[in-house]
């Protein structure tokens, strides 16, 4: 769909992330009601849903966590070169 | 100091010899001359000197002959049949006789440029014994009927995804050639890739890669070249993305259903994934060495994809 290679890998991932298409003009994309899963070490945006992160000191609530197990089924299938 | 191959040293040695013969076979016939002058009219005092003086130069030049003979002597072993030091003792025997000897100079001078073009037309110059191997590849299609998790392990894709792979690169005419000898199948092409890209490190090495398939190392390196060609050649058919394209509605909605079955009807909007990976480097690269350390302390060069969410087989 849409890629980035070739950025050191010094650059966080959600630095590198800025650098798409989708995250340059995320209007092309999405319309509205309609995101993308990533996970927790990206920004959340309107159109980029990420998981709840534990604060520091703190935990998540009840929901939080249901919120974030039910991410994961969706968004862990594009773990890469991690899937076996 | 640039490195020769031995091919170009020993076609280059053999054209010197070449050179030093045709020059030692003028000098000898021009003493022959030179001699039958000197017998015609003997009496005459200035061709006498001549005759010393031009003794002095054949001489000294069939002295730098033999010499060269001799180191030409090393490649005796090549030369077959005729060697250097049978040539020269079968010239000094028969040295009363110029017609003979301007045979044998032509001989030797044939054998040479025989040599020569041999060594330019051969595509091996030392044979070695072939080296066992035990190809591992026939494990795959049992794999992929009985034990998918194993094919997958291997070549890191699913054996109906690998299958889908063929289908679409399998046409390219990278894939033939004109030749009597076919390429492998593209399927074997294709696993060789998959696993090469699959593995990196010391499993990576293509000399590791050449013993898993039982081919040379460079039929592994042009597999990966040809196959990488095919698959680059798809790459605006499969990175795309436009909302009026109705190919493209299709595919939405299909990752919106994926979606939608997995959690629920409110979720279904979140029709993409994005996730990155880091691909390390073989070394520190020389400039900005240190821009490119990750957190993983490897040196790396980073990707992200994004892509439909929804994890199917049918391509």
């Amino acid at each position: 769909m849409d890629y980035v290679i070739g950025v050191p890998g010094s650059f966080h991932d959600s630095n590198v992330f800025r650098r798409t298409r989708v995250s340059r003009s995320p209007e092309d994309f999405f319309g509205v009601g309609e995101w993308l899963w990533a996970d927790s070490a990206y920004a959340t945006q309107t159109w980029c849903i990420t998981p709840f992160k534990r604060p520091p000191g703190g935990g998540l609530t009840r929901q939080q966590r249901t919120f974030n197990y039910h991410l994961s089924t969706v968004s862990t299938v594009t773990v890469i070169g991690r899937n076996i | 100091m640039p490195h020769n191959s031995s091919r170009k040293e020993l076609l280059e040695a053999l054209k010197d010899t070449h050179h030093d013969l045709v020059l030692a076979r003028y000098v000898v016939l021009l003493q022959g001359i030179l001699d039958e002058l000197f017998e015609s009219d003997s009496d005459d005092h200035t061709s006498t000197t001549s005759e010393s003086g031009d003794g002095a130069i054949s001489d000294s030049s069939m002295h730098s002959l033999s010499s060269r003979m001799s180191m030409e002597s090393s490649w005796s072993s090549v030369l077959s049949g005729i060697t250097a030091s049978s040539l020269l003792s079968s010239y000094r025997h028969c040295s009363e006789e110029p017609a003979m000897y301007q045979r044998i100079f032509g001989q030797f001078i044939d054998a040479v440029c025989a040599l020569h073009d041999e060594v330019e037309k051969s595509r091996v110059l030392n044979s070695r014994p072939k080296l066992s191997r035990s190809p591992q590849l026939h494990l795959l299609p049992e794999w992929a009927l009985h034990a998918p998790e194993k094919f997958q392990r291997k070549l890191r894709i699913s054996p109906s995804v690998f299958d889908a792979l063929v289908k679409r690169i399998e046409d390219h005419p990278i894939f033939y050639n004109s030749s009597n000898n076919a390429q492998l199948p593209v399927p074997i092409q294709l696993a060789i890739f998959l696993n090469a890209v699959g593995h990196y490190g010391n499993a990576a090495t293509r000399e590791d890669q050449a013993e898993w398939a039982g081919v040379s190392v460079g039929t592994v390196y042009n597999c990966l070249k040809r196959t990488m060609v095919a698959i680059l050649q798809h790459h605006d058919d499969a990175i795309h993305f436009d909302v009026l394209d109705r190919e493209d509605q299709m595919e939405r909605e299909r990752a919106k259903q994926w979606v939608e079955a997995r959690t629920c009807r409110e979720w279904r909007g979140g029709f993409l994934c994005v996730d990155g990976t880091p691909f390390n480097l073989y070394q520190k690269p020389g400039w900005h060495g240190e821009g490119f350390f990750d957190k993983n302390s490897n040196y790396s060069l980073s990707a992200q994809v994004c892509m439909f969410s929804f994890n199917d087989d049918k391509l």
